[in-house]
């Protein structure tokens, strides 16, 4: 009997010993070793259960065996428990010694930027497609014939002077296209009608570089032709274009002009997007921008392409691709766009 | 052009339109008024011309006087004067209580009340010139007028009303606009308002018609002047301007010279026709006026005082052998009107405005004169305005000259028009426009604008334009634009225009290149096309450059990109990555020149899309972690990398590209190729390199830079279409292999010998490591990935690969594996 109470008493020894050494265990190796000590083959606890079988009493053999499995059982348990509770300790502590100032800079390489002029020159593409109109190119270097025969310009109007155009090497007749009206022509004679383009690109002027004007320039050319083209179409368009660019509904103000390749001709005003025609910088006090020119097609113009243009009309636009950037931008001084500043480009 | 609103409503009544209301209606319908501004100070009446009867001392103060003025028959005034230029006698400005005149110290306006001064009443004031807003010299005293009476209206006959100038763009189709009587005659026909005509009519002058000389007109080329007319004054006594001439000239920008001078400088303005006058008695009793082309190296002495050099371009009048001027731009000095001129002849003619225009151009001189000329002077009112200016200086002069006497007009040429007829349906005019006018409608408007209807008949109009209007309205179309203008833009209704069939799409290939660059952070570049003259001799020079520097067409894209590089170097940006997309010009074969040119449609031009892009530093935004050393040959290699990806986004195979090293003035000799794709045949298609050493250090570059050039007019027929290939589900197997190699092995010849002895189980190859051995020695390792989409490949069949692929190296370089 004395033998059993001392195998209690020993057995709960060894429990209270084990939870009360748990307690101070703070690190996983720690803990193997707690159990190894009161729960592996050699432990106390083990040695113990090996005297179990000396006991001659089923009765308490029973007993005892159940009070062994009993506390194996709660230590098993505070074993598992501890084990999570250090885990959790370990991850903390990791999150701790990781954390950073989240706000240091992001490390990136510099994002590239387009030219301003081709955001404009995709800008307005993209507008006319939507309206239907093809995109199409034709050649810088141009002859007298596409720049100023073709477009009913006469052989002694002044635009064809040295003054005003730029002349070349490769032959007398061949030149820098002043305006991109040069395609109308070319598209014209390859195509039959109906027809509906529009065509983006560089042209020449003879003129000296300052805020305003630079030698070099892009223009948008729109030509549609079919039969019964009318001028209040060409009105819609235009205007459908203007709201679109700027992103808003703005008046326009379409104002007679003289173009020997349209007829009647139409210079477009709209409305200042920045001022609503109450005067500002931008519009220089004038409350509206001259936005583009514009007309039916001159019938001599039809006549030239050959017959089967001769009973189409037509209406075309053009307008100036750095004009149209400097309003939407708000930049004062065309020669930005071919310095090439990488202050200036990163700004698009 | 400044138009004066006060001008126009001498021809057109504008009592119902205001000067902005004018500008608004002519801007749509017209002619652009870009601005409206005015002119003179705004004086407000009662103002009248008064008579001095009395002058006598103010009881309590010295400096000022008290007056008694007659301002009436009838009335008689008290005011007090502080000027001391008046005598009794004297006719004077009388401001009275209501007026508004000019503070003579500061030009704020200064109410007229009545009032009491030093205790005496003063019922008015006495003006100087500057209170009137006049800016005559001697402002400082009262304004002692002549010929004026007691109780004249001096609003009106000093013409102190403030004027509105509009400033209208010419156009340079519109002739017959570029004058007030044309201009007003715009506008009646814009409002539907009567057109009241100048004042021409010389009858009751008739006494003073005398036939006292002959003056013989005699034109070399009819082609050069088709109308010429000469008129003389004599018994002529030089007499000041009358102020409203000078008053309307000087509200347009036109300096007073002179009667004679300002009287045609306003009928220019007025009508639009330049004239001429001459000093008779300059011109040595000889009577004959001769129209013909300068000889070379004539000389004339211009009135600016300049000598010309005239040769066949230039048009002149000449008297036998002596230029008298410069037909259509400026006289000549030595028969110059000046203030002893006793007389005249004027000359109002039509010239040639070719022939004006490259006189013009070849002296590089102009005048309000030249420019009219230039655009087309309306024949038909070359009499007009001669018997106008004779009108206005009859008018004018008598009262000072009464003894002055007018010759007959003599003439030479034709005056007669060629009139046309042209025919128009309505519904042609309405199918262009948009609109459903009727014939009564269209005939009224055309009416309006001057057009004779010849016949309404089936549905059709003929017409005939005005005589004025012969040089732009000569077809149908001509007529078209009319009725629109007339109609009003504004007023016709906009209109959705048909959809039709779109063309193909045109993809451009640059774009997809464009976004990659930009995305591995470059900033895109347009440079000018025009670049300084460089040493090819194929270029496309620019025969009238506007400076050396925008001189030739460019045939590489590479000057315009280091052009930016060093802008933006010398800006002290440290990294810098640039890209541009645009065109290059080059004479097609050059031997078939001739030929080719002759068809004056074709150039013989190639233009050629390329893209270029250039790298320098790392374009990192600041590393604060670490730092990476690179090796000084890797912006090479990193530009390549990048090149890769662009010709891999074009849709082009990169196993099929070689490289190959050149020779480029700009580019390191040991560092630089050139790239070709073969397809069926090796095309060239660009070229790569790193900033030569003598480039960097003229640059002074503390890192290495590296840019390439590409073709895309030829990367484009490269292009193929993605086309979907079924996932293999089987395991890639890699193996790796190093090979010793001599350094003048090049590592793509290695490489394409590795693919071409491999099994079509060879998926990829791809350089892991480079090691140098030696001087002469680098051990290169490849990983080769296997993969049979079939089966799974066992390591024998992967043995038997690469002992096949060694053997074959072996067989053919010297290399050993390790």
């Amino acid at each position: 009997m004395v033998f059993n109470e001392n195998f209690e008493i020993e057995l709960n020894n060894i429990k209270n010993e084990a939870l009360t050494k748990l307690t101070d265990i703070n690190k996983i190796d720690l803990l193997e070793i707690w159990k190894q000590e009161y729960l592996g083959r050699k432990s106390k606890f083990n040695d113990l259960l090996k005297l179990l079988g000396k006991i001659d009493s089923i009765e308490q053999k029973k007993f005892m065996g159940e009070l062994a499995n009993k506390i194996k059982e709660v230590l098993n348990q505070a074993y598992e428990n501890c084990q999570q509770s250090l885990y959790e300790l370990e991850i903390t502590k990791q999150i701790e010694s990781e954390s950073i100032d989240i706000t240091l800079p992001g490390l990136n390489r510099k994002s590239g930027h387009y030219h301003p002029l081709s955001l404009i020159c995709e800008a307005i593409g993209d507008i006319f497609q939507g309206m239907g109109f093809n995109q199409v190119f034709g050649p810088e270097v141009e002859t007298n014939y596409y720049n100023f025969d073709a477009l009913n310009i006469d052989f002694d109007h002044p635009a064809r002077d040295e003054q005003d155009t730029f002349y070349t090497n490769v032959a007398p007749h061949v030149l820098l296209r002043s305006q991109t009206s040069t395609v109308q022509i070319r598209a014209m004679e390859k195509t039959n009608p109906p027809l509906k383009i529009i065509s983006i690109g560089r042209v020449y002027r003879n003129e000296e570089i300052n805020a305003r004007k630079y030698p070099i320039f892009h223009q948008v050319e729109g030509l549609y032709v079919n039969k019964n083209v009318n001028f209040g179409q060409l009105k819609w368009t235009l205007q459908k274009f203007i709201n679109l660019f700027f992103e808003r509904d703005l008046k326009t103000r379409f104002r007679p002009d003289f173009f020997p390749f349209t007829e009647p001709s139409a210079e477009v005003d709209c409305e200042c997007p920045f001022c609503e025609t109450q005067g500002c910088k931008t519009c220089g006090y004038k409350g509206w921008l001259e936005i583009l020119g514009c007309g039916m097609v001159h019938p001599n113009v039809l006549k030239n392409i050959g017959s089967n243009y001769e009973n189409a009309e037509g209406f075309a636009f053009g307008m100036g691709v750095e004009r149209l950037a400097m309003i939407k931008f708000g930049i004062n001084d065309i020669r930005y766009f071919y310095n090439n500043d990488i202050r200036f480009i990163e700004q698009f | 052009m400044k138009f004066s609103y006060s001008w126009l409503n001498d021809f057109v009544n504008l009592s119902n339109i205001s000067p902005q209301a004018l500008a608004d209606k002519l801007t749509n319908y017209a002619f652009e008024v870009e601005e409206v501004s005015t002119y003179g100070a705004n004086i407000v009446g009662p103002i009248i011309a008064g008579k001095i009867l009395e002058i006598n001392p103010h009881p309590n103060a010295d400096k000022i006087r008290l007056t008694k003025v007659q301002i009436t028959d009838t009335e008689i005034r008290d005011i007090v004067c502080g000027a001391w230029n008046i005598e009794v006698g004297n006719v004077v400005p009388v401001a009275l209580p209501g007026a508004l005149v000019l503070n003579r110290h500061d030009n704020s306006v200064l109410p007229i009340k009545k009032s009491k001064i030093r205790g005496q009443t003063s019922d008015g004031m006495l003006c100087s010139p500057a209170e009137l807003g006049l800016n005559n010299n001697d402002s400082n005293g009262i304004y002692i007028l002549d010929n004026f009476y007691p109780g004249q209206n001096l609003i009106e006959n000093l013409y102190l009303n403030q004027d509105f100038i509009l400033h209208i763009e010419p156009r340079s189709n519109r002739p017959d606009a570029l004058s007030h009587f044309g201009m007003a005659r715009e506008i009646a026909a814009i409002y539907d308002l009567p057109l009241i005509e100048p004042q021409t009519n010389l009858d009751k002058f008739k006494q003073h018609y005398e036939n006292f000389l002959k003056l013989n007109i005699i034109i070399e080329n009819f082609d050069d002047c088709p109308y010429f007319l000469l008129v003389a004054l004599k018994n002529f006594k030089t007499l000041p301007s009358p102020l409203k001439i000078q008053r309307r000239l000087e509200s347009i920008g036109v300096r007073s010279i002179n009667f004679i001078v300002d009287i045609t400088n306003y009928v220019l303005h007025e009508m639009g026709q330049p004239m001429h006058a001459y000093d008779y008695n300059k011109l040595n009793q000889n009577n004959n006026f001769i129209v013909r082309k300068a000889l070379p190296n004539e000389i004339i002495t211009a009135i600016d005082n300049r000598e010309k050099i005239l040769d066949s371009t230039n048009l002149i009048i000449a008297n036998d052998n002596l230029p008298l001027s410069i037909a259509g731009i400026m006289g000549g000095k030595d028969s110059e009107i000046s203030d002893t001129t006793n007389t005249i002849v004027l000359e109002s003619a039509t010239f040639n405005a070719k022939t004006i225009r490259h006189s013009s151009r070849k002296l590089g001189l102009s005048s309000d004169s030249s420019l009219r000329f230039e655009r087309g002077v309306i024949k038909a009112y070359n009499l007009n305005s001669l018997q106008r200016a004779l009108y206005l200086i009859l008018n004018y002069g008598l009262t000072q000259n009464p003894d002055l006497k007018y010759s007959a007009v003599f003439a030479q040429g034709n005056s007669e028009n060629d009139l046309i007829e042209l025919t128009v349906s309505p519904s042609k005019i309405n199918n262009t426009l948009g609109l459903a006018l009727t014939i009564d409608q269209i005939s009224n408007m055309l009416m309006r604008l001057g057009f004779k209807i010849v016949s309404t008949a089936n549905n059709e109009l003929v017409v005939t334009p005005p005589n004025y209007r012969l040089k732009d309205i000569t077809s149908p179309i001509d007529v078209i634009e009319e009725i629109a203008r007339l109609y009003g833009y504004e007023n016709i209704p906009l209109n959705k225009a048909d959809s039709i069939d779109s063309l193909p799409l045109n993809t451009n290939i640059s774009n997809m290149a464009k976004s990659v660059l930009v995305g591995y952070g470059f900033n895109e570049i347009w440079t000018s096309s025009l670049i300084p003259k460089n040493i090819s001799a194929n270029s496309i020079r620019v025969l009238n450059p506007i400076s050396r520097d925008h001189e030739v067409l460019r045939e590489s894209l590479i000057p315009g990109l280091i052009e930016v590089f060093k802008y933006n170097l010398d800006r002290q940006y440290k990294d810098i990555w640039i890209f541009e997309n645009a065109f290059t010009y080059t004479i097609k074969d050059n031997n078939n020149n001739s030929t080719q040119s002759l068809n004056p449609k074709r150039t013989n031009v190639q233009e050629t899309r390329m893209l270029s892009a250039l790298i320098y530093g790392n374009n990192e935004n600041s590393n604060w972690l670490a730092h990476t050393k690179e090796l000084d040959y890797s912006t090479y290699f990193r530009l390549k990398g990048i090149l890769e990806n662009v010709l891999a986004s074009l849709g082009m195979d990169l196993n099929l590209i070689t490289y190959e090293i050149i020779n480029h003035p700009q580019l390191h000799p040991g560092r630089s190729a050139k790239f070709a794709y073969n397809a069926n045949v090796k095309t060239d298609i660009g070229i790569i390199g790193e900033f030569h050493p003598q480039l960097n250090n003229k640059f002074n570059l503390k890192n290495r830079a590296s840019l390439f050039e590409l073709d895309l007019n030829k990367c484009e027929q490269f292009k193929t279409k993605a086309k979907f290939k079924p996932i293999a589900v089987t395991p890639v197997v890699s193996r790796d292999i190093t090979i010793d190699v001599l350094k003048n092995l090049l590592q793509q010849d290695l490489k394409s010998a590795i693919i071409n002895y491999a099994d079509s189980k060879l998926i990829n190859c791809e350089l892991t490591s480079r090691y140098q051995l030696n001087e002469n020695t680098t051990s290169l390792t490849y990983r080769l990935n296997f993969q049979d989409p079939q089966a799974t490949l066992t390591s024998i069949e992967i043995d038997s690969y690469i002992d096949l692929i060694k053997l074959n190296l072996s067989k053919n370089y010297q290399v050993s594996f390790r």
